[in-house]
């Protein structure tokens, strides 16, 4: 119970009647708790100006710009969103909203929406009806299942559909048209979360629950900007760091972010070396024996090996690879050896960088070792960056193939086939899912000649874009776009649909925690724009795609008969629906699965009995070698003997793949900020979070800045060996040596006189991804940086509010 | 006792392996996945060598290491060749080559690793604990290089063959 009655509290903004302003004000007043206590109640509202509270009706759904899922209330009048709320009794916000939750749905009422299909003739983009689109659509699939069978299909998705919509894809693919090309784009930002979880414990779920923040005593942030990427479970920390009995904050980040600031110790870290860091804490805490033995005696399997590597990593020789004191590295060791409740996370620090995989399972790792998991207040988290990322795993619209099943194993891909109804043969399991740079790079070569990019703009979000680029303009590949916008993707497409956003229709999703949201329908979408669901079983019913019994594949028509088919689907496994309905959802605080006839309202934390989804017949992969990626096949597992006991995964530091050297002397992290979302598709239609951080900037420090002889505000060139970015600088208390460019930034909106692609950070990025994961390693290029102009006292486009903020105070005239 | 006979041999693996990983991860550059791991585990066949140093005199066998160029090659040269393989590596057939190369690289790997085995076995009746103890961790490594490659070939060859 959240007892929100005697504590209700709202911001004094929304008491005030003001809107509060989360542009300026990111995480707003403190409401400071205890450890164990309840998180009081602070309810954020917006609403247009002129709007009153009486004349709207509020609909529930959840918020859809971070993988924290805040509950909200969208605000409808006359058929129109005219603002949102966050929900006083949800388990994950407790009524607060973020600067995207409180603005971000401005964009659905954008000018301009995507309201009819686009078909290219004669070279341009031209309005069409779906018919002509969509059989046009249908024709180029027959043909290239004619002539090069459905190897030659690729799909490519997004991390903010909604589970029906991912189930229904990854149905018609999988069973239907029988391709192994779908994969998501959380392949760039939760591929390594899953496959860590899966690495230590068998199986993807997150063990924790979010309410361990409100329980833990030390607090362990990996790589996890968690202040400006989940700004609500930040405002949960900040409350506990300003309450009685706060915890302590360790935080791992080259940059001096907000985070950083608030920590007992900070390593900011040379980029790429996260493993060598934690192995040298895995030494610490052997070395002075905090290790809870009987539990890893009972419940892992690798210690000795796990031992025997960590002995070569002590502190000093961390340090030389990191770049930090040994002696920072001996104190974070004996804070995280002296915790009781231990809450450690990791984010993009740690997945979008070098030996992403080998590096996030050795915070589990950290936390086998202390017997610190599956219960209260103890928890490795694993975070999503986006808010439905969890479901693309699930479903099996990603690198994995449905209800948290291994492809590897022929019962389960039996299971899925009697769930479809389709011959188990006709579900290709030869090999993993095809990730998104395999697809692409099967496109280059000519084998893929279909591919079908929903909800996401890979034009500026995968690494290397002129080679991105060069795939998708190629001849002889057909390129469909379904997309709420026409952003740059679209413009190189050959069909471009246009697509319902959240708020216009029904469905369900699941943050980090687990946590269940049923979002539901509150505006029509505009003109003729359909959700992606309706879309795909429109395309499905055109192609006729029949099961084994010539019933219509997918047998679904609507989002809650996914639901349900999904449900069953789960029913037995550990991402377990089955006592979930929408129903049961509306109304609801959020309800975290596994969710079961015997656990109906939901289960706080996994593995609470320390029995670990291990055994060889469930486990939802076999594990692979962490340096290489080389899979293990089930006789290789078998061997391990894990039977439910978790994984103790050694590994060992390598170089980067770039390594820094005279030409190309800096290191390049590219990453977010706040106020934006993945390419900006969306919050750059929002005035207040364009103003906010309306245009690219290069973040180095004040010191490189000085011998480089650029200042506050000058234009520079970043140039890596595949291409260059122009943007002005900012200087900021980040590593020395580190460059930061944001990525949100295309060519779209780009009003300077900057080359067509001179702006996004993926430029400059190199195609290389952790071998187990797949996941591109964009941060962890070289560069080089030049001085190009000054700035006529004009500062960096760059928020102050955040990590981004000047290392000193900007006065006038600081500016050259 | 010919134990420098099979050291010899380790090395010679070795050496080829190092050479053939370097060839293969040039003509694959624009295979980013198999060209950046082959790179890697090329520049750890010089660790491999590295084993081997302190047990090579006792047993009258020279030590060896591998003469990895020290510094970068010039840039321009670094690009030309990655040009070529990038634009090679925009043909068909590309593929095809691959999964050739791939295939030819298992067989050297394991041909390294049971030079491993032998030496792991000589050491073991030798009673040279120390020796052994490298032997082993050479064979654990040579080990995970096959089976990478083994992981490569099965997910390259259906849509090789299949979609080709």
């Amino acid at each position: 119970m959240l007892g929100y009655d005697e504590q209700a509290h709202r911001s004094n903004d929304a008491m005030s009647g003001r809107t509060p302003d989360r542009i300026a004000d990111i995480w707003g007043a403190r409401t400071p708790f205890g450890r164990g206590d309840s998180w009081p109640v602070r309810v954020d509202e917006l609403l247009v100006d002129g709007v009153r509270e009486e004349e709207v009706t509020w609909v529930q759904s959840a918020c859809v710009l971070c993988s924290n899922g805040c509950g909200l209330d969208i605000a409808v009048k006359d058929g129109r969103m005219v603002g949102v709320r966050g929900r006083a009794g949800d388990r994950v916000n407790h009524g607060r909203l973020g600067p995207k939750g409180l603005h971000g749905w401005k964009a659905n009422n954008a000018p301009d929406r995507l309201t009819k299909p686009l078909v290219r003739r004669n070279g341009s983009l031209e309005t069409s009806t779906w018919d002509e689109a969509l059989d046009l659509v249908v024709e180029r699939t027959r043909q290239v299942l004619n002539e090069t069978g459905p190897l030659g299909l690729g799909f490519y998705n997004s991390g903010q559909l909604f589970l029906e919509d991912y189930y229904t894809l990854a149905v018609l693919v999988r069973a239907g048209l029988g391709t192994p090309h779908l994969d998501g784009n959380t392949r760039l930002c939760t591929a390594t979360a899953d496959a860590a979880l899966k690495e230590s414990f068998g199986c993807d779920g997150d063990p924790g629950s979010i309410e361990d923040f409100d329980l833990c005593d030390t607090l362990f942030l990996v790589g996890h900007n968690m202040a400006e990427t989940q700004t609500v479970a930040w405002m949960r920390v900040l409350d506990r760091l300003a309450g009685p009995d706060p915890p302590t904050l360790i935080a791992v980040d080259p940059r001096r972010t907000k985070v950083a600031e608030r920590a007992a110790v900070h390593l900011p870290i040379r980029g790429g070396t996260n493993l060598a860091l934690l192995n040298a804490i895995q030494h610490e805490l052997i070395a002075s024996d905090r290790i809870d033995h009987a539990f890893v005696a009972a419940h892992t399997v690798g210690y000795e090996q796990l031992v025997e590597n960590v002995a070569e990593y002590p502190p000093e020789r961390a340090a030389d690879i990191c770049g930090v004191p040994a002696e920072s590295i001996r104190e974070a060791a004996r804070l995280i050896g002296a915790a009781e409740r231990l809450v450690s996370t990791c984010l993009q620090g740690v997945y979008q960088s070098h030996q992403a995989t080998a590096s996030a399972v050795q915070v589990n790792n950290i936390h086998l070792l202390r017997g610190m998991i599956g219960k209260p207040g103890c928890a490795p988290f694993q975070m999503n960056g986006q808010p439905t990322a969890q479901n693309t795993r699930e479903t099996g619209a990603n690198g994995d193939i449905g209800g948290l099943r291994n492809w590897q194993n022929e019962k389960h891909v039996e299971e899925l086939a009697q769930s479809w109804n389709v011959d188990a043969l006709q579900i290709p399991h030869a090999g993993p899912p095809t990730h998104v740079m395999q697809i692409f790079r099967y496109a280059e070569m000519g084998s893929v000649r279909f591919l079908w990019i929903i909800g996401t703009n890979p034009a500026v979000s995968l690494p290397n874009l002129e080679r991105i680029r060069s795939i998708l303009k190629r001849a002889g590949l057909f390129v469909v776009v379904s997309d709420a916008f026409l952003n740059e993707t679209g413009e190189l497409a050959d069909v471009v649909l246009p697509t319902a956003l959240w708020g216009e229709k029904t469905g369900t999703y699941t943050n980090y925690d687990r946590t269940v949201h049923l979002s539901e329908k509150a505006v029509d979408p505009p003109g003729d724009a359909r959700s992606d669901l309706d879309i795909l079983l429109d395309y499905a019913r055109r192609l006729d795609l029949r099961d084994r019994d010539g019933k219509p594949l997918p047998p679904w028509d609507a989002p809650e008969g996914a639901f349900e088919a999904f449900k069953e689907l789960t029913r037995g496994k550990l991402c377990d629906y089955s006592g979930l309905s929408y129903a049961k959802l509306r109304g609801s605080e959020g309800i975290q699965w596994p969710c079961t006839d015997a656990s109906p309202d939901g289960t706080a934390r996994l593995y609470t009995d320390h029995v670990f989804n291990t055994f060889p017949d469930e486990c939802e992969d076999y594990g692979h070698d962490l340096l290489t990626g080389a899979a293990r096949e089930r006789k290789d597992y078998a061997e391990l003997d894990p039977a439910g006991r978790a994984f103790l995964h050694p590994a060992e530091y390598a170089p980067p793949a770039e390594s820094t050297r005279d030409e190309f002397p800096f290191q390049l992290v590219t990453g977010r900020t706040v106020y934006h979302w993945h390419t900006r598709t969306k919050t750059g239609r929002v005035g207040e979070l364009n103003d906010a951080a309306p245009d690219v900037w290069v973040e180095l420090t004040p010191e490189d800045a000085v011998e480089l002889a650029i200042g506050e505000g000058d234009v520079v060139r970043v140039e890596s060996p595949r291409g260059a970015v122009e943007g002005r600088a900012r200087l900021t208390g980040g590593r020395r040596g580190v460059v930061f460019v944001p990525f949100h930034y295309g060519s779209w909106q780009d009003r300077t006189d900057r080359g067509p692609n001179e702006r996004a950070a993926n430029e400059l990025t190199i195609a290389a991804w952790d071998p187990v994961s797949k996941q591109p390693t964009v941060k962890s290029s070289a560069v080089r940086v030049t001085r190009i102009a000054a700035s006529g006292g004009v500062p960096a486009p760059a928020p102050t509010t955040t990590a981004s903020e000047p290392a000193l105070t900007l006065r006038r005239g600081d500016c050259s | 006792m010919k134990l420098d006979l099979a050291m010899q041999q380790v090395q010679d693996a070795e050496c080829d392996l190092f050479e053939e990983l370097t060839t293969f991860a040039e003509r694959h550059a624009a295979d980013s996945d198999v060209h950046h791991v082959a790179k890697l585990l090329a520049s750890r066949c010089g660790i491999q060598l590295e084993l081997l140093l302190p047990h090579a005199d006792r047993y009258g066998a020279a030590g060896r290491s591998i003469d990895e160029p020290t510094d970068q090659p010039p840039d321009v040269i670094e690009r030309a060749r990655r040009l070529a393989s990038e634009m090679l590596g925009k043909h068909e057939l590309a593929g095809m080559l691959l999964l050739e190369d791939l295939r030819g690289l298992y067989l050297t790997a394991h041909r390294a690793e049971l030079a491993w085995v032998v030496l792991e076995q000589a050491a073991k009746a030798a009673r040279d604990v120390e020796l052994l103890a490298s032997a082993r961790k050479g064979r654990e490594e040579a080990e995970r290089r096959w089976k990478w490659i083994r992981t490569k070939v099965k997910e390259a060859s259906p849509q090789l063959l299949v979609a080709g």
